[in-house]
Parts: structure tokens; sequence; C-alpha cells
């Protein structure tokens, strides 16, 4: 239970390089609905998933020991340098609970359910630099503090078809019916930060909006609510295509376009909007000098009014993002496998590639193991491993795609992990 | 195997987790640049809160002005012409009785008395008849009838009130008849005695003597602030106004026989007025405008006295006396007095605020809690204002110890806060100033500040140009001012 706590975590849309290449793994055909499996039944046990990135620094790299004494301390300062423009905290977790498939000769049916989280968290440098080292360095510029916020939680059950119509060619589908279980969403996000250089006046621009469903904004942290709803009537749809292409013996090329769809947000789906420009010049003295008096309440009273989001009830969409897989596997040897994967998520407008080559080995009838590299956001120290044990009809297979952030974590940017338990028969 | 890899995954991040507690907090200390204060003041919605000597005037261009208003007084009638009672012996019917007055031509009695005394040896019954052939009574000559039974000594008044005495020659037509009834003989009373006694006027007509009323010398105060002996101040113009109300119909003549003006910086100085020590006639109704008052008003100013070398002294005090006289430049036909003919004399000053000034300060004192400025290791204070009056400001703190000693000033020298608008020839302001200034308080001077306990603020005004030129104050001035701070921590 601990292991299952632990690892449900967080959401988010798995991007599973290693289980790509894991050719037994009852699991791979999340990445490509046309992947068949070598045996006629397949039975995926609880599974979990959990991958972690920060795109601008590693933990190490924030917290530090201090110069003058034995304790750690914050580096802010340093953690900035490492900072670009833009920089995500990306959480996904996934739990398959079930997942099943039967073959019978050239079809195969699947089918499963799994609760899925994404959590992304995007924010410009010039908001943690503002905080940090306060507005008297950009006086006359603006200064962009929109963070983005994408969290979506939800469960899908999912059936599946893979069809072999030749001998070189698989063609596969798989429909996802999702319920929506909590999301909260950045829609429009404009907000900067002026301060004039003529008496330091703030001029806060904004046209920010946020969606959330099922779940309470709260006053303060701790009354964030979050209630589980299995029967949630946030409802959606998303399609999986895949097609596999054996070229000859030795070849194999794989191509699929996962999570095609998105999400209804109906059930206490409510909009945030602030939108405007808030000016505060300080305290107008005015009515002081012809005799009146000035109220500081006032003045609070008006910043409040102007920083209020407007709430309304809404209903609205989130996409999923979408995943596109394409990859080649070369049999150099018996049990000696090459592989080589472009993958590309699209999501809310934005690209983001990987490339990662692989390499496993069977050994024997019982074992196989691999290793991965990954070359992703601009990192190039990505070094992956994984195994698959076969016991008889069970499967055992694990797999991360940064071995250094296993042994290491503190040093490392992103991690990911995958457990799994399955039968095949 | 599997258990094991995931256990060293959990152990990795319970170990994290327990680190967390031991990380020290960083030391925070951002530069903060934020908006203190704002004010958009027109001059016109302040200027109740000024307080002055005098009231707040404004011309048709919106100029300010102080406008002082001196007391009145009044000249009357009174002693001009008095009438004392006239004693006529009859020697004969009819005579004429001299008046005191030459070149009366009417005079209206509100009261008077014409006492007679006779005796008579007569014997019978008899009527005495007295006639004053130039005193009238609506359209009436005065004419009454005495009866009495001779031989008889009587005597008696009769009242003149409401009779109007016209005058060809200065004199009081009187006759009488003495009627023996048995017979209508006319007879003669050889010691009849006729005597007006109480003659009071209410209306005189005619050329009168020359008269010199008497005129109380009078102060006019002119202190326009309270820390103008402390303040160079020196007005362009000003304008002494005396305003005379005269109901005499006669010329009447003022004269200024003493005019001085006391300044801060000069003591006493005489203010020449030529045209005042002349003489100006007043103006006075016409004999058609009998009951009404006509209206004088004398005006002293730089351009016709000396003003402009008195203003420059600082004046505070207008030190005045003055003469009138009837009939300044002789004879001038018929003219009227009533008996509550008077002339009010008033003085009133008005001051332009139209001046060259310096030295006007503001002070004011603040504790401090050494406290709140702990985080702060240096800060700056921008002031950007479009100055649209035509006023410098310069602006000092000074530190003061526990015991109240001044121990540093934080600018040196004087921080120019405010730089006065623009002005023309004439003083009127012609463009707004704007500027932006930059007061730093280094680490070394807020150190200071923090050691002490109290701020003095000191607040030094000038007009445009360090006080150098002339001014004028419009109520539609204005005032934008933004401040803000740069604090480093």
């Amino acid at each position: 239970m601990l292991f299952l706590l632990f690892s449900f975590c967080c959401g988010a849309f798995a991007q599973e390089f290693g289980l790509h290449f894991m050719q037994r793994a009852p699991l791979r055909m999340h990445t490509n609905p046309a992947f068949m499996s070598e045996r006629a039944i397949q039975v995926a046990l609880p599974s979990p998933y959990l991958q972690a990135t920060h795109t601008a620094f590693s933990y190490s790299q924030l917290v530090r020991p201090d110069a003058y004494s034995d304790s750690l301390v914050l580096d802010i300062d340093h953690a900035l340098s490492r900072m670009k423009d833009e920089n995500q905290l990306r959480l996904q977790a996934r739990m398959d609970l079930l997942a099943f498939s039967l073959r019978i000769r050239g079809l195969q049916l699947s089918m499963g359910t799994a609760l899925r989280l994404d959590g992304r968290f995007t924010y410009p440098k010039s908001l943690v630099q503002l905080a940090w080292e306060g507005n008297a360095a950009s006086v006359g510029q603006a200064v962009n503090v929109a963070p983005n916020v994408q969290l979506t939680a939800f469960q899908s059950y999912q059936a599946g078809l893979a069809w072999q119509i030749s001998k070189k060619w698989q063609l596969g589908l798989r429909l996802n019916y999702l319920v929506g279980l909590g999301n909260v969403s950045t829609g429009q996000q404009v907000a900067s930060l002026h301060t004039e250089a003529e008496a330091y006046q703030l001029n806060l621009v904004t046209d920010y909006q946020l969606r959330t469903s099922m779940i309470t904004l709260p006053d303060s942290v701790s009354d964030f609510g979050f209630e589980l709803q299995p029967y949630s009537p946030n409802r959606g749809l998303a399609v999986d295509l895949g097609a596999v292409w054996q070229v000859n013996e030795r070849l194999q090329l794989a191509a699929s376009v996962l999570d095609l769809g998105g999400i209804r947000w109906k059930s206490d789906a409510r909009q945030y909007h602030s939108q405007g420009v808030f000016t505060f010049s300080g305290v107008d003295v005015s009515g002081y000098l012809k005799g009146d008096s000035v109220s500081f309440e006032a003045i609070a009273d008006s910043l409040e009014q102007q920083l209020q989001f407007v709430e309304s009830p809404t209903e609205y969409r989130t996409a999923l993002p979408t995943q596109l897989y394409l990859s080649g596997h070369f049999r150099l040897l018996p049990g000696l496998r090459l592989g080589g994967l472009w993958h590309s998520e699209f999501y809310r407008g934005k690209h983001t590639p990987t490339l990662v080559v692989s390499a496993s080995k069977d050994l024997g009838r019982i074992f196989t193991g691999g290793i991965t590299y990954t070359l992703r956001e601009g990192r190039f120290d990505q070094l992956g491993a994984n195994m698959l044990l076969k016991a008889g009809p069970l499967l055992l297979y694990t797999y991360t795609d940064h071995l250094m952030a296993l042994l290491q974590p503190k040093t490392a940017r992103s991690f990911t992990f995958r457990l799994g338990v399955g039968v095949a028969i | 195997m599997f258990s094991l890899l995931y256990l060293l995954v959990v152990f990795q991040a319970c170990s994290v987790i327990e680190e967390v507690d031991e990380i020290k907090a960083p030391d925070w200390q951002p530069a903060l640049a934020l908006p203190l204060a704002t004010a958009e003041v027109q001059l016109s919605e302040v200027i109740d809160q000024l307080e002055t000597q005098g009231s707040l005037y404004e011309d048709a261009e919106g100029f300010l002005g102080l406008h002082f208003d001196g007391g009145a007084y009044r000249v009357t009638a009174e002693n001009m012409i008095r009438f004392a009672d006239i004693t006529g012996p009859m020697p004969d019917t009819s005579i004429s009785i001299p008046l005191p007055y030459d070149g009366l031509e009417k005079m209206r009695l509100k009261s008077g008395t014409l006492a007679y005394s006779f005796s008579s040896a007569y014997l019978g019954d008899m009527e005495l008849v007295l006639r004053i052939d130039n005193a009238f009574k609506d359209g009436v000559s005065f004419r009454k009838v005495i009866p009495f039974t001779s031989p008889a000594s009587l005597s008696g008044s009769l009242d003149l009130s409401g009779y109007e005495l016209q005058f060809i020659k200065p004199t009081l037509e009187v006759a009488y008849e003495a009627i023996l009834l048995i017979d209508g003989s006319r007879q003669r009373l050889y010691d009849l005695v006729l005597e007006f006694k109480g003659l009071q006027y209410d209306y005189l007509q005619g050329e009168f003597e020359p008269y010199e009323f008497e005129l109380p010398a009078d102060t006019f105060e002119l202190n326009i602030f309270e820390q103008l002996p402390q303040a160079n101040i020196a007005f362009e113009q000003l304008s002494l106004d005396f305003h005379i109300r005269n109901a005499f119909g006669l010329p009447i003549g003022i004269f200024a026989d003493q005019l001085n003006v006391l300044t801060h910086r000069q003591g006493s100085m005489q203010l020449q007025a030529p045209a005042l020590e002349a003489g100006i006639t007043l103006n006075y109704p016409s004999l058609e405008a009998v009951g009404t008052t006509a209206q004088t008003h004398i005006s002293l100013n730089e351009q016709n006295t000396n003003l402009s070398g008195i203003l420059a002294a600082s004046p505070y005090q207008v030190q005045y006396g003055l003469r009138a006289a009837s009939y300044p430049d002789g004879p001038a036909g018929p003219g009227f007095i009533t008996d509550t003919s008077s002339f009010e004399v008033s003085m009133s000053a008005d001051l332009p605020l139209y001046a060259r000034f310096s030295g006007f300060s503001l002070q004011d004192t603040v504790t401090i809690d050494p406290a709140q400025l702990d985080m702060v290791e240096s800060a700056s204070v921008k002031l950007s204002a479009e100055n649209g009056l035509p006023i410098d400001v310069q602006a000092q703190l000074y530190l003061l110890d526990e015991e109240g000693r001044l121990s540093d000033s934080l600018f040196s020298p004087q921080a120019q806060i405010l730089l006065g608008a623009e002005v023309d020839a004439q003083g009127a302001v012609v463009a707004a100033k704007e500027q932006s200034v930059l007061l730093e308080l280094n680490a070394e001077k807020f150190a200071a500040l923090k050691a002490s306990r109290a701020v003095a603020f000191e607040f030094r005004f000038a007009s445009t140009g360090a006080g150098s030129q002339a001014v004028k104050i419009n109520k539609y001035y204005q005032l934008k001012a933004k401040l803000g701070v740069l604090i480093n921590q």
C-alpha cells in the first residue's frame, strides 16, 4: 500500500520511452495500439508510473552548503542563474489499475483502466527574479509575472483493437473514455508589472483567466479543497492510433498518435477572470492638502477591488497533450536489438521533441535488459535502463529514463520510473 | 531486485524530506521601488487653508490679492450751523430781524417757538395779529391772532415747527396788528417783544460760511503673515483706498495732514501723496438729490505716491490724519445741509499677491523608530513634479539625538525639491516646470538616520529664481507631484 500510495502522487500523460522498447512488457501497447503481444492472454496488474521534471534547476542547485557554515541554505541567486525565460515544473503520474489483452490470430482486443494525473506549472524567470530581487532593477520595464497552471486528474477506460492486416502491417485503434476528476487550468495568461521610472508607480496589466472544476480555490493553502468523485459528470473521449510496418525480418518501423481528444468539465466548473490595468501611485494626499482626511482603509479597499477576480460558472473543455511516437527497431543479432525513437508532444501550441536511442539484450528467456539514451530539452545526460524478468507466466519489469536520478536524485532535474507486474499466457 | 530498486527511490526521497528541516532561510534583501504618494492640487482648492490677516480676493483673471478693511468714522453737521435765540423788540408794526448767517435761502424748522410779551392800556376787546411774512407752511404764511381784553399784560409762545423760512435777504420779516374790536381801529403796542427760541432746522439751503471739520487721526493695519519679520518679501503693488460717503449738499475738500507708514525694515516712512496733500473735493448731492449720498474713492498707489519704495521695506501699518473743509475752492453756489447730513470716511487696502519673496519656512519634527529601518541599508526618494506654482521649494532634514540636539543633516546643501514655474515680466506663470529630483541617502547617511531619534523637516519657499523674480499668485495654478522611494535592504 505504501508502495502504491507513494507512487500515486501526481498525474501526467506518460512519455514512456523505456516501455516502448520493452517488447514483452504487457503495457507496451500504451505507446502504440498496434503493438501486439507475443502471448494470447496478457494481464497487467496495478502498475505505477512517475515522472518529475524541472527544466530550470535541480535540488542541489537550489539547496547548497552555506559558504560560512555547515548548514544548508536556499541559494536563490544560483537557482536564478540556471533559469531560462520560461521554466516548467512537471509532475506526471499514472496508475494502471488493470489491463487485459486477448489475441486471437491476427486480432488483439485490449481493455484497461488507469488513473492519470498531469500537473504542469510554467513560470517566467522574471516572476522569481521579481520576488527575490525586488522590482528596483526593472524600473521602466514591464515584467511578466503570469504563471501557467495545468493540472488535470482523470480516470480512463480503454478499449483497443490491433489488427494484423498482413505479414508486414499492423494497425491499431484504441478508444479512451475519460472521466474527469479535477482540473485547474489557465486560459488567458497575461499579467505584467510595470514600475514607472517617473516615481515608481506600479501598473499591473492583467488578462488572466483561471478555470477550475471540482477544485475549490482557497483563501489560504490550508483551505485547498479537492473532492474525489468517481461518478463525476465531467466526461471526454480520446483516440489512440497506431501502425507498425515490419520492413523485413530485422527492421520494424512504428508510428502512433496518442491522446487525440479532451475532457469537457461541467461539475462545479468555474472561471476566475482578472482583466484590466491596475495602477497604484501611492497615497493620494490631495485631499489632505485641501483639508480633508486621508483614509488608508479606502486605499486598501480600492486595491482589493481592483485586483479582484471575477468568478463565474462556466463549462469548458481541455485537450489532452497529443503524443507522436515514430520509432525504428532493428534486430542486430538474435536477442540483441537496437532502437531509435522520435517523440513529439503537442500541447497548448507548444511542441516538445525528444530523441531516444536504445539497445536491449535478451539473456535467455528469463531476463531482458536494456539501456536508453535520451536527448530532451537541452539535456544530454539522461542514460536510462530497463529490465524485464519472466518467471513462468509472471512478468516483472521496470525502467527509468534517467539512471543517475535514482542514484543521485539531488542532482537530477528529471526522474522517470515505471514498475510493472503482469501475467502472460 | 525490483523492490530494492523501489526502496532506493523511497530512501532517497525520505532523506531529502528530512534534510528540508535543516535548510536555513535565505537572507532575503530585495531592492524595492515603490510609490509613496501622489497629489494634484489646484491653488483654489487649498486657499481656504491659508491663514492670513485680511481676506482673499481674485481679479477677473484669477490673480489673488489680500483685502484689508479699516475702521470708519463719521462727521456730522451738528456743529456746523447753530441758531441762537433771536430777540426782536417791535418798535414799529413791522420790522426786519437780521439773522446771524448771510447767504441763507431757505430754512425749514423742525422745532422752535415765537414767544411774545406785551401790555395794553386800551379799553375793550382787542386782537393781536402776529405775522411772519417770510415763513410759510403749506403755502400759507405765518399769521396768528391772539384775542385779549385790554387793559392786559400778556405773554405766550407760538409753535413754529414745520414752517419754512424763505429769505430774499437774511432777515425775519415780522409784523403785527393790534385791533380794537369795538371800532376796528389799529393801535400800537409799544412794549411788544418777540423772541424766536429754540430754532432747529431740518433743512438749510443757501451759501454757507466756510467750515473746517474736525477729523480724528487713525491707523490701518497691514499685517499679512505672522512670519513676515523672518521672511523677505517685497510686494510690487499696493492700493490704499479712502472711501467717503458724503450727504452734505455742498463742496467739501479733504486733505492729508499726516500719512506715515510703519515698516519692518526702515521704521516709519512718510507716504507722499501730492494729490491728497493738495486736497481732493468730495462728490456731493445736488439740490435735487436731497437725502442721498455721493461717494468718492481716493486711491493711493505706486503710481501717484512713493509706495514703490515703501513696499520694499515691508509695511505693516498706515497712520493717517485727514482734514476736511467746506468750499475749498471758494463760493460754489447754493447748497444744502440737513439735520442728518454727514460724511463717513473709511479706509481699505488691496494688496495683490504680486511679490518677490524668500525665507518663508515651514518646520515640523517627527520621531522615528529605528527598528522600522533595521532592514534598510540605503534609500533614495524620487520626486516627480509638474509645478505650476511660481514657488521654489528647498528641503532639509535635520537629525536629532535623544536630547533633541542636532547631530547631522541629510542633505548638503539643502535639497532643491521644486523649482518654480516660469513667469513673464508681469509675474504671471507662462509654463509649468517639470522636474524629477532624486534625493539619495547613502549607507552612511542612513546609518546616521537609524542612530537618531527624531527628524526635523524644514521646507523653505521662495519665488521663482530663488526669490529674485516677482511673481503673481493665481488660484488656477496647479501642482502635480508624485513621490516614490527606492529601498535597498
